[in-house]
């Protein structure tokens, strides 16, 4: 939908700012409004920002685009709302992308990252033939049609150095308990989320068609992702396309087959560990208590929950594409680096993660930090690799 | 937007990133969600240190630029809208508990600590502060306090200025005062028995300087809650007969509740989600809601509070007053700070809540709440009065509240109307305006002792000359 649908909507806006702190530890909740502060970053300003280029008090700027592109969409915002607006408040952060999108007005990092996706269909400009390659050396097969479930890997997990090690710990698991299950290697593709939440519907749809077509060509029915980027787009947008398919993260997969017995914990794990809340996960989807089940289901873990948690938790700064765009910069402010300090408050020795943009955003900011002495992050699927048989 | 040299001055005292010329920053910074009319400013600045506003001060001075202090940009009143412009001072990142005195019992925080910040702090350590009620918990404290603004613990405690013991002041010639006993001590624990200057900054409405430190008291956190609520039967014509206000005064004469409080059927209606057209009211449902929200230490201690306030009641319903018990446990349940205020800007369509608060005499609610009802009807719109009495004294909150649509002239145009309708009301019931928006000071100022209005203008001479500090408020 583009801004003008919109019209009628933007006043709903209480201009309450209470959009700026989550409403039972009153910590700041917007990641952008952390790193920049003015107003104009807090869901309060974009509200204004939409409602004056509607009535034309303001014209589109290529500065006004910037504005629009320095949040996460991580959805805190919509937590805290109290009135009407709170349902609309993410679809008026689209519309203001799409319009950015259509007046070629965005960003360059943002413009490189469309410009990646369809040229190489991941943004790191990597060869579609090597997206397997994470894979190589293990056991881990192309999907077949008839087998159990497709596993989907996404950008992060098939290119990033860090996040191959969370996609084969999860392979790994998924080996282990016996069950069929393949990859598309270098037939995978984007799953578009990001390219969605920046506002380019064209390339989204391209990207969302395509998927969904590789998918159901392969019988490909029911689908565990390995983030919650993907887990989100395949399971809440792929269906306005046509695609409708069983769909899981990871977390939740794995919650099951430990409770069926696939998969035997069979080891204890001595350590304090809190858990960061993925946006596409919790927020986006309300899965808050699989990966918490996962983690107490293991003998020795202790688990403690930073001030900020569930639906409450604070973004770590990836969303939207920023894992790659990186347009918040590395600051004191930056969020990742607020995050990693609430985690090391609370004493914990592990940090652990579901999401591979949290990984990449969260370790460079535990580097920064100077905690990884006494900080480690892990994927949960790397925890439980590590106490199963 | 190009860095004119004013911009670079200001960058050169609180960094790069941190002041915008941006027309889409600027317009952030322009209204609230009052009716209030919208003023850019020239620059919005974020400042982070004492120093850095001392140094912003000076060269607005300097510069005869007006500068406006905001905080949590959950402003009403128009209070923080920059009328004639000049640089939007926002002090939000200015958000440290200095510190919680627990031998002393206070506490002083900066000026961007929030209602909910403080409060989930003093939970803690078994405190707590009367919170400011309409706003929700990630309002700027400060503001409430500084300008008269009425807490949730109003009928023990009173207003929540009283509450105050210190201040720290940048003065409009940028330099730093302490006002109160932390001039002297280096405890903020009162403001007398020296001479009380914080009235120079309490309900001036930032006119005088910017505070960047203030002291207030904090007190021993009860664990028990209770309340006892009673609806006044009446009439729409005749809400609140001089029966019924004496009554309250009797409740209010006990000292026994933390807060009593009134509300018209219609905010309750809005409160509970409703849209507008309300249906027409139920004869069985009351004109006016009171509570009586009691909290103890200990469960006999509530249960006797409770019964004083029942007996009250009792005798009241007994001798023939239009009253009834209504149902309080929603009221029991809801925690502070809450949201729940913010709602009613749904009610016509959303995003707009404009207000006249004030402080007026019990005993003149008989015909304040009948003429409110009268101007509310007379624009066509849901009459929403909040009452509430302060401690120990027999005035308190009348507050007419306006829901409206934003996006809706006719709405705005006829709030505006009723705002300035409500003020003659409020006055001519010997009331007082709080947060007063220009218009209402004008009146006020009017009908008042002109020596005064004359001492106002000779003290802001005095301290600002240049009227640098949010110029055009106070009709100043």
């Amino acid at each position: 939908m583009s801004l003008e649908d919109y019209r009628e909507i933007v006043h709903l806006c209480r201009l309450c700012g209470n959009c700026r702190q989550c409403g039972t530890t009153y910590l700041p909740c917007c990641p952008a409004g952390e790193r920049f502060a003015l107003d104009e970053y807090y869901s309060r300003g974009k509200s204004i920002i939409a409602k004056g280029l509607l009535e034309g008090r303001l014209i589109w700027t290529y500065s006004i685009a910037n504005a629009v592109y320095r949040c996460t969409m991580c959805g805190a915002c919509t937590e805290q709302c109290p009135v009407d607006y709170k349902d609309y408040i993410l679809k008026v952060f689209g519309a203001l992308r799409e319009e950015s999108v259509e007046r070629s007005l965005v960003p360059p990092e943002v413009r490189n990252f469309f410009e990646n996706i369809q040229n190489f269909g991941n943004p790191f400009k990597e060869p579609r033939k090597e997206r397997g390659r994470w894979a190589d050396g293990t056991q881990i097969r192309q999907y077949e049609p008839g087998d159990e479930f497709l596993y989907y890997v996404g950008c992060i997990g098939s290119y990033d150095t860090r996040a191959n090690k969370i996609a084969k710990a999860l392979g790994d698991i998924f080996l282990r308990s016996g069950l069929s299950f393949g990859i598309l290697g270098s037939e995978e593709t984007c799953d578009g989320n990001e390219v969605n939440m920046l506002g380019e519907k064209g390339l989204f749809e391209l990207l969302a068609k395509e998927n969904i077509k590789k998918f159901e060509k392969l019988g490909a029915n029911k689908i565990v992702t390995l983030s919650p980027h993907a887990y989100n787009t395949i399971k809440n947008e792929y269906p306005h396309y046509g695609g409708k398919f069983e769909v899981k993260h990871y977390v939740q997969f794995l919650k099951e087959i430990i409770w069926i017995g696939k998969i035997n914990i069979s080891k204890a794990l001595h350590a304090r560990v809190t858990y960061h809340d993925p946006c596409f996960l919790g927020r986006y989807n309300e899965e808050y208590d699989a990966p918490r089940e996962i983690l107490r289901s293991i003998e020795g873990i202790e688990l403690v929950e930073m001030e900020r948690n569930r639906e409450n938790s604070f973004c770590c700064g990836g969303g939207g594409a920023n894992f790659y765009t990186d347009l918040f910069g590395s600051t004191e402010d930056s969020p990742a680096r607020i995050r990693i300090r609430e985690a090391y408050s609370t004493g914990a020795s592990i940090l652990a993660v579901a999401c591979p943009a949290c990984m990449t955003m969260l370790e460079d900011a535990l580097k920064v930090e100077g905690f990884e002495k006494e900080l480690k992050i892990m994927d949960i699927s790397e925890i439980v690799e590590g106490v199963s048989q | 937007m190009p860095k004119d040299r004013i911009y670079s001055l200001l960058e050169s005292i609180v960094g790069t990133g941190n002041v915008s010329n941006e027309p889409y920053t600027l317009e952030c910074y322009a209204c609230d969600s009052t009716t209030n009319l919208p003023s850019l400013p020239n620059y919005v600045v974020i400042a982070t240190t004492v120093e850095q506003i001392q140094a912003l001060v000076r060269l607005a001075n300097k510069e005869k630029i007006p500068i406006v202090p905001a905080v949590g940009m959950s402003n009403t009143g128009g209070l923080a809208i920059p009328v004639e412009g000049g640089i939007s001072l926002d002090l939000h990142k200015m958000d440290k508990i200095v510190e919680i005195n627990e031998d002393i019992d206070y506490a002083i925080v900066e000026p961007g600590v929030t209602i909910g910040q403080l409060d989930t702090e003093l939970k803690k350590r078994g405190y707590w502060v009367s919170l400011p009620v309409g706003p929700p918990g990630s309002a700027g404290l400060l503001p409430g306090y500084i300008l008269h603004g009425y807490g949730h613990l109003g009928g023990k405690f009173g207003i929540n200025s009283e509450q105050i013991t210190g201040a720290e002041l940048v003065l409009p010639d940028g330099e730093l005062v302490r006002l109160g006993g932390c001039a002297i001590s280096s405890y903020w624990f009162h403001r007398t028995p020296i001479p009380d200057l914080l009235g120079l900054i309490l309900g001036w409405q930032g006119t005088t300087g910017i505070v960047t430190k203030l002291g207030i008291n904090i007190y021993p956190r009860p664990g028990f809650k209770d309340a006892i609520g009673w609806g006044a039967f009446t009439s729409h014509n005749e809400p609140l007969p001089e029966t019924c206000a004496r009554f309250l005064i009797k409740i209010a004469r006990a000292e026994v509740a933390h807060d009593i409080s009134g509300h018209s059927w219609g905010a309750v209606q809005i409160g509970k989600g409703l849209k507008y057209p309300l249906p027409p009211k139920p004869k069985e449902d009351p004109e006016l809601y009171f509570a009586a929200t009691i909290y103890a230490f200990t469960e006999e201690e509530l249960t006797v509070k409770k019964k004083i306030l029942e007996n009250i009641v009792k005798k009241g319903i007994d001798s023939g007053l239009p009253l009834a018990y209504t149902d309080v446990t929603g009221r029991i349940k809801v925690e502070m700070p809450t949201k729940y205020a913010l709602k009613y800007s749904d009610h016509r369509g959303g995003g707009g809540l404009d207000y006249i608060g004030s402080i007026t005499p019990v005993i003149n609610w008989t015909q304040g709440i009948k003429r409110l009802n009268e101007v509310f009807d007379k624009y066509g719109f849901t009459p929403y009065i909040r009452l509430s009495i302060y401690r120990g004294t027999l005035q308190g909150m009348m507050r007419a509240l306006m829901p409206y649509n934003r996006s809706d002239e006719k709405d705005i145009e006829a709030v505006r109307k009723i705002a300035r309708d409500v003020v003659h009301v409020i006055l001519d019931c010997g009331g007082l305006i709080y947060k007063a928006p220009s218009f209402a000071c004008e009146e006020m100022w009017k009908r008042g002792d002109p020596n005064f209005f004359k001492l106002l203008k000779e003290i802001k001479q005095t301290l600002d000359p240049n009227r640098i500090m949010n110029p055009g408020r106070l009709c100043l």
